[in-house]
């Protein structure tokens, strides 16, 4: 029994996604099921972070409750406690964070060959990606762990913090999300398509970030609100859940991400720097040559 | 050198009781190298010949040498054979790109190597390389065969087995096909054996003629003896072998399939309609206490032996009513009673559970229970399963405060005590009111048993 029906006519080059947006539906449509793969393992990837994510929500729930409960005079004491416990867990998780951007370095190279219509084995390139990228993606890996430890461990100290000693708790939370990490969201891009060292691609980033600040901060943080939206829920389980469905949804993210970025270095850098990159992965009119 | 060698080879299929004689006994040899193309009527057996060097027929009996050896285990590794149908065979799930890999992907070939192979035979074949990511069910049938023929070469193979792959094409394409097989041939010194029921396509491909008849070799032919003109030479006496065989009777009846697969259908739909049932039945399923079923809980309940806790004079029940009970109780640094907390779990049928509370709580008398408001609930408890809901009672008796608030000292008290039961919640009116120990804090008691809802979740 066929599902789909055979069509009549030839595939054209005309039919083909000719932007960056028809890509995206493209690849959505044809390779839903292998980035839900993709997700997969990532999650595998990701369950040593999400079993620290799972202990430190236990500690922050019960260290809240506590404090909810408590008289005024001992909240400080117990927010105090909380820091130092959840400091131990966010600590912990600059590892989880590494293995993690381990898994990110082979999914990387997924999305990318996505982005670029380029055919996909999902096995072979995602270990071909592991081995290319992750050098550069530990790296990621471990300097956001170490970001979201600073910010864990003064956001709790803001708990308990009085006058603008609150805001300067707050710096190290709102100074990464306004810097670090849009450019360690475009270092996710120029890492995975070009074969710089990392400090270079970094210098890449925070200039592209320069030149696009505010919808490059804009999408930052409407992603990363996503990701954040586990945490913003009081019950453990339904924190879990929505944590492992923001793992499935990530390649699907991190596609749309890939292409906005990709149109991005095209505008910025590609047409000097490496013209051969430019439009790659979309039907050109005249040429009838996709990006190869 | 032979490549191909069939001594006294017979093939059969098995019907009901009988079998038939695909193959009888026939003999023949193939060079290496050698474009042999092979014409019969339809069920003469030449897919069947094609299918024995491939080794998916079971039943034969004679020699089968390829390369001067008898093919053992996996025929068309040992070999490198192709085999190229009508129907393409692809791989829907795979892209274009992978569909022509496959061949090398089996035989574990260094990616880089495929990378370049796969790109190279593609283009070879008329394929864009912006097709490789496609899936095959987007492509027309002329860009799937294209597809099945890359796949066919991309590991060059020493031997084709071609059955009728292009039988179901338009002339033009076909033509280019026929051209691209034959150019292959030329380049690569294969050996191909292509089946077809075309005069012309026999003839444009050259080569030598195999002539069959039903089940045996009825010539061998010399393709360039005829011009292109005289084609129809070659088969012209199938029509009348067909027409024999006709009159005979001996041309099977093709079976409908669906009719054909009916049991399998109406298992299927059976199947179905059944989880459907079941599942409708889960949804919509009625609550099991159907029948009100009352257990009673007092006299002497927390002194008596197990059998007897449950009973009372007014009555016969039976013990399966509630599966335990917790009394907590709370005391100030004076040792006065505060509050008493109690926990029930209803299993059974039970829809009510009666409490004496004089008996269950430590030896105060007079309160009572009721059911705190609809409104109170939800303010308290969000969330919260109703008793009816969740089968557990939760209870919880107040009597004055002596220190003011209270809800730290009972978060610390409660705190990691309790087993996790869902709790209906029933909070005592005025309950140290009516013993004359001053009036109850129902706020309190609600706190308390709002703190244990939460902590109890």
């Amino acid at each position: 029994m066929k599902f789909f029906p055979t069509p009549e006519s030839d595939l054209t080059i005309a039919q083909l996604p000719h932007t960056r947006r028809e890509i995206f539906a493209d690849i959505c449509g044809l390779y839903g099921g292998s980035l839900f793969r993709t997700g997969l393992i990532l999650l595998a990837f990701a369950l040593p972070l999400l079993f620290l994510g799972f202990l430190a929500d236990q500690n922050e729930l019960a260290y809240l409750s506590f404090a909810r409960e408590a008289a005024d005079g001992e909240r400080a004491a117990i927010y105090q406690e909380y820091q130092l416990t959840d400091s131990l867990f966010s600590f912990s998780g600059i590892i989880g964070y590494m293995i993690f951007a381990a898994g990110l370095s082979g999914a990387a190279r997924v999305i990318r060959q996505h982005s670029w219509e380029e055919p996909v084995n999902l096995k072979i390139d995602l270990l071909k990606g592991i081995r290319q990228n992750v050098k550069s993606y530990l790296l990621m890996g471990f300097l956001t762990g170490c970001w979201i430890f600073l910010s864990r461990y003064c956001f709790a100290g803001a708990l308990y913090a009085q006058g603008s000693r609150v805001l300067v708790n707050l710096l190290p939370l709102l100074g990464g999300l306004i810097i670090l990490l849009p450019v360690l969201g475009f270092s996710l891009v120029t890492n995975a398509v070009y074969s710089n060292p990392f400090g270079q691609n970094l210098r890449m980033s925070l200039l592209l970030y320069l030149k696009r600040p505010l919808s490059s901060l804009g999408i930052g943080i409407l992603m990363v609100l996503l990701l954040l939206l586990a945490n913003a829920v009081p019950s453990i389980p339904i924190r879990m859940l929505l944590r492992i469905m923001n793992i499935f949804a990530a390649p699907f993210l991190l596609l749309a991400w890939f292409l906005w970025c990709s149109s991005q270095l095209d505008r910025f850098i590609n047409p000097k720097y490496y013209p051969e990159l430019v439009g790659k992965g979309l039907v050109k009119e005249n040429t009838e040559e996709s990006g190869e | 050198m032979k490549i191909i060698e069939l001594t006294d080879f017979s093939a059969y299929y098995k019907l009901k009781k009988e079998y038939l004689v695909a193959l009888d006994n026939i003999s023949l040899d193939i060079d290496e190298g050698e474009f042999v193309t092979i014409v019969g009527p339809s069920g003469c057996g030449k897919s069947t010949l094609l299918k024995c060097i491939l080794g998916q027929v079971g039943l034969t009996d004679g020699t089968l040498l390829l390369g001067g050896k008898e093919p053992a285990g996996d025929v068309i590794k040992e070999a490198n054979i192709a085999y190229i149908s009508q129907d393409t065979k692809l791989f829907p799930h795979l892209n274009v790109y992978e569909n022509i890999a496959f061949p090398l992907r089996i035989a574990e070939a260094d990616p880089a190597d495929v990378d370049a192979k796969v790109r190279a035979i593609a283009k070879r074949c008329g394929l864009e390389p912006a097709f490789l990511n496609r899936r095959p069910r987007q492509l027309s049938l002329g860009q799937q065969q294209r597809v099945a023929l890359a796949r066919a070469f991309v590991k060059k193979p020493s031997v084709i087995l071609a059955d009728e792959p292009f039988s179901h094409l338009d002339t033009p394409l076909r033509a280019e096909f026929q051209e691209l097989i034959h150019d292959y041939h030329v380049e690569t010194n294969a050996t191909i054996l292509f089946v077809t029921h075309d005069n012309d396509e026999a003839l444009t491909l050259g080569g030598r003629l195999l002539r069959m008849g039903f089940g045996v070799i009825e010539a061998w032919e010399d393709v360039s003896r005829y011009g292109k003109s005289d084609g129809r030479k070659v088969t012209q006496s199938i029509p009348e072998i067909l027409l024999n065989k006709e009159k005979r009777g001996e041309k099977r009846p093709v079976r409908n399939k669906l009719l054909y697969r009916w049991p399998v259908y109406l298992l299927g739909v059976t199947a179905l309609v059944f989880l459907i049932s079941m599942l409708w039945g889960r949804l919509t399923e009625s609550s099991p206490n159907e029948k009100l079923s009352v257990c009673f809980v007092g006299q002497n309940f927390l002194n008596v032996e197990a059998e007897q806790r449950l009973s009372r004079d007014m009555g016969t029940f039976t013990n399966q009513g509630i599966e335990g009970l917790t009394v907590d109780s709370l005391y100030n640094d004076n040792g006065a009673l505060l509050a008493e907390a109690l926990t029930i779990r209803v299993i059974g049928d039970t829809d009510f559970v009666i409490l004496e509370d004089d008996y269950v709580f430590d030896g105060i008398g007079g309160s009572y229970f009721s059911p705190i408001p609809t409104e109170t609930v939800e303010r308290y408890f969000p969330g919260a399963q109703t008793y009816e809901e969740s089968g557990v009672i939760y209870g919880v008796l107040l009597y004055s405060p002596q220190n003011g608030s209270n809800e730290t000292v009972f978060s610390e008290y409660y705190y990691g005590e309790k087993d996790c039961w869902l709790f209906f919640t029933v909070v005592s009116e005025n309950a140290a009111g009516m013993n004359g120990k001053g009036s109850t804090d129902d706020t309190a008691a609600l706190d308390l048993a709002a703190y244990l809802w939460r902590e109890n979740r």
